[in-house]
């Protein structure tokens, strides 16, 4: 999927990022081309460098995996 | 012996006093950690998870007193941090640190330096800012491992203070009524440091040079001239003399110039223009009015969205706008859209380093493409509009096409807010003259707006093809060159020509040399710094309207 945030992943869209996965039990990472971070960690984010336009993948592992990847997919898509 | 360094000027004012060095960050950060015995993992994962809950309480509190003193937007960064404290990278890398053997303090030290150094390794300029707000918070909670009380950055008696760099929270910590003033060797004029210091009145030099303050003993004499960028080390007995005389001179000034506070804008025979004043947010508010300005003659959006993650909301912009229009109601104020690029690079706003920053995607360009930026910042000044007198101004008009753009944006949101059934009021829309282009086609602009602001700085700047930061050229650099006063003479006629009004408010209006020029020249209205105002209109009130016309003219033919 692509962000669509115009400040591309910086602090504010981060932030809601790591609220909505803190929500799952499942281990969510992104990844961006070699890079990758758990969705939980703001800094792990924004190191990501993440800019608008950026393509992500979101993986998520758990008991709620199906759940959580969609919810964060449909959160980062909105993104402003 | 008297020795002189010079910076970048970052906050105008003078200061005579005591030097204070900080204890450099770089130290702050490395944990003096020899000799100490680790205590088995488990006690020191114990001992962390005490000063976490230690750093968090001070954080909380810190973010607290900013908003109360300082502001939102510079609260917001402590916010930030509060969320990197708990950041699950961080707590992995120091949990590890322990359990190889390591005190908590050099797990911590260790752990932040590996993520600060990812973010300063990243290639874009805000986020690699945050490298400094993840050494912030690793010194803080190393600190209260160590069991160190929350300092107070300062010394006994009134002092200035020597900093390699300041991190937000020591700024944000720094009690007004004892530092005098503000000297780093890093940082740039748009630094952290720098706007805090501005909006605190607190005189600042940065960017004196790596090391140039090392070796300077606390307690050493110093005179800090923030306007100048200078900082002088040991005076001689003449040189304090001499300052102290500025000093007292200034002092006297002030007294007699507030005299004039409610004497009107007006030459000894009776032409009167409006004499406005510049700001930058809320903070300039107390000294335009206690200046007496007529208004706001420029207010730079862009500061509320410097030194923060993220641009402000309509909501944050239109309480800011708001509590400006109140506070100088009948009196009106000129909002100016953002006007990012060129010298105020915005990290989050996505303004990639160009090869010609002051000819690329600036101002106005930026907005038209940002058009969801803009439409907060116009829907928040039409609200604001319900409370006083708005009045809003697109900066670095080039074309016919960016005005209409941006107004037909402006009626859509008067459209949009009286659906929603929001309170507005009417404003009236100008914009700002600063590209010789827009100057050259005034008389085709005026019809298209309510007034024109004459931006000098840039359009002399681009009139006279010198940029005035570089020193090669700067004396190149002339306000008052035939052919930027031809402008704006030009640029008056085509107002007045279509019953429109026009003002300046770049630098040229505070300076002598050319107020009576200007004023000659037909202008209807000057915007300057608030600490100028009164200077102004004291030199204002010793000219004739004919002296005026007569500079005008032979400046128009002749030059200086």
């Amino acid at each position: 999927m692509t962000v669509r945030a115009t400040t591309g992943l910086h602090a504010r869209p981060a932030t809601q990022v790591v609220q909505e996965a803190k929500r799952f039990q499942s281990t969510i990472r992104l990844k961006h081309g070699e890079k990758e971070a758990a969705a939980g960690s703001i800094v792990g984010l924004m190191s990501l460098g993440l800019k608008q336009g950026a393509a992500v993948t979101i993986t998520a592992d758990g008991p709620d995996e199906a759940e959580a990847a969609q919810a964060l997919a449909t959160l980062i898509a909105g993104l402003e | 012996m008297e020795r002189t360094l010079k910076g970048i000027p970052a906050a105008p004012g003078l200061a005579i006093g005591q030097a204070v060095a900080l204890k450099r960050t770089a130290d702050a950060g490395r944990p003096a950690v020899t000799g100490e015995v680790a205590l088995d993992p488990a006690s020191e994962w114990v001992r962390f998870g005490q000063a976490l809950d230690q750093a968090r309480e001070s954080v909380a509190r810190l973010e607290e007193r900013t908003r109360r003193e300082v502001g939102e937007a510079e609260a917001a960064v402590f916010g930030a941090h509060l969320l990197m404290l708990e950041d699950p990278e961080l707590l992995e890398r120091v949990k590890a640190g322990i359990e190889a053997g390591s005190p908590a303090e050099r797990a911590v030290a260790a752990a932040g330096e590996e993520l600060a150094g990812i973010m300063a390794g990243l290639d874009d300029p805000y986020l690699q800012e945050r490298a400094l707000d993840i050494r912030d918070i690793s010194r803080r909670l190393i600190a209260a491992l160590r069991g160190e009380q929350e300092e107070e950055v300062g010394g006994p008696a009134p002092f200035i203070l020597l900093a390699d760099d300041l991190l937000p929270s020591q700024t944000a910590r720094l009690d007004r009524h004892r530092v005098l003033g503000l000297a780093t060797a890093g940082g740039g004029p748009t630094s952290h440091t720098a706007v805090l210091a501005r909006s605190m009145g607190i005189p600042a030099v940065v960017g004196l040079g790596a090391g140039t303050l090392d070796g300077i003993a606390d307690g050493v004499r110093l005179i800090l001239d923030g306007a100048e960028g200078l900082l002088i080390l040991d005076p001689s007995e003449e040189t304090l003399t001499r300052y102290e005389e500025l000093l007292a001179q200034r002092e006297v000034e002030r007294a007699a110039l507030s005299a004039l506070r409610h004497a009107p804008a007006q030459t000894a025979d009776g032409h009167r223009i409006e004499l406005a004043a510049n700001i930058a947010g809320l903070q300039d508010l107390a000294a335009v009015l206690e200046a007496g300005a007529e208004g706001v003659g420029l207010f730079r959006t862009e500061f509320l969205f410097m030194e923060r993650e993220e641009p402000p909301s309509e909501e944050e912009q239109y309480a800011i706008y708001r509590e400006v229009a109140e506070r100088l109601a009948p009196r009106p104020v000129i909002i100016r859209t953002l006007d990012a690029g060129g010298d105020k690079p915005i990290a989050y706003l996505g303004i990639e380093r160009e090869e010609n920053p002051f000819l690329g995607w600036r101002g106005i360009r930026y907005s038209l493409d940002q058009v969801e930026l803009l439409r907060s910042q116009l829907r928040a000044a039409l609200r604001a509009a319900a409370h006083g007198s708005i009045r809003v101004m697109f900066p670095m008009i080039t074309t016919l096409a960016e005005v209409r753009r941006a107004r037909a944006l402006l009626i859509e949101c008067e459209g949009e807010l009286r659906a929603e059934g929001i309170p507005l009021g009417p404003v009236e829309v100008g914009i700002m003259v600063e590209v010789p282009a827009a100057a050259l086609c005034a008389d085709q602009l005026a019809p298209e707006v309510d007034f024109f602001s004459i931006g000098s700085n840039d359009l002399t700047q681009y009139t006279l093809a010198v940029d005035r930061g570089n020193r090669v050229v700067s004396h190149l650099y002339d306000p008052l060159h035939p052919a930027v006063l031809r402008l704006i003479h030009q640029v008056v006629e085509a107002a007045h020509r279509h019953g429109k009004w026009a003002g300046l408010c770049g630098e040229a209006g505070s300076h002598p040399d050319a107020l009576p020029i200007l004023v000659g020249l037909g202008l209807d209205e000057l915007s300057v710094a608030p600490p100028s105002v009164l200077r102004v209109k004291a030199q204002l009130r010793g000219l004739t309207g004919a002296e005026c016309r007569r500079q005008a003219s032979d400046h128009l033919k002749t030059g200086t």
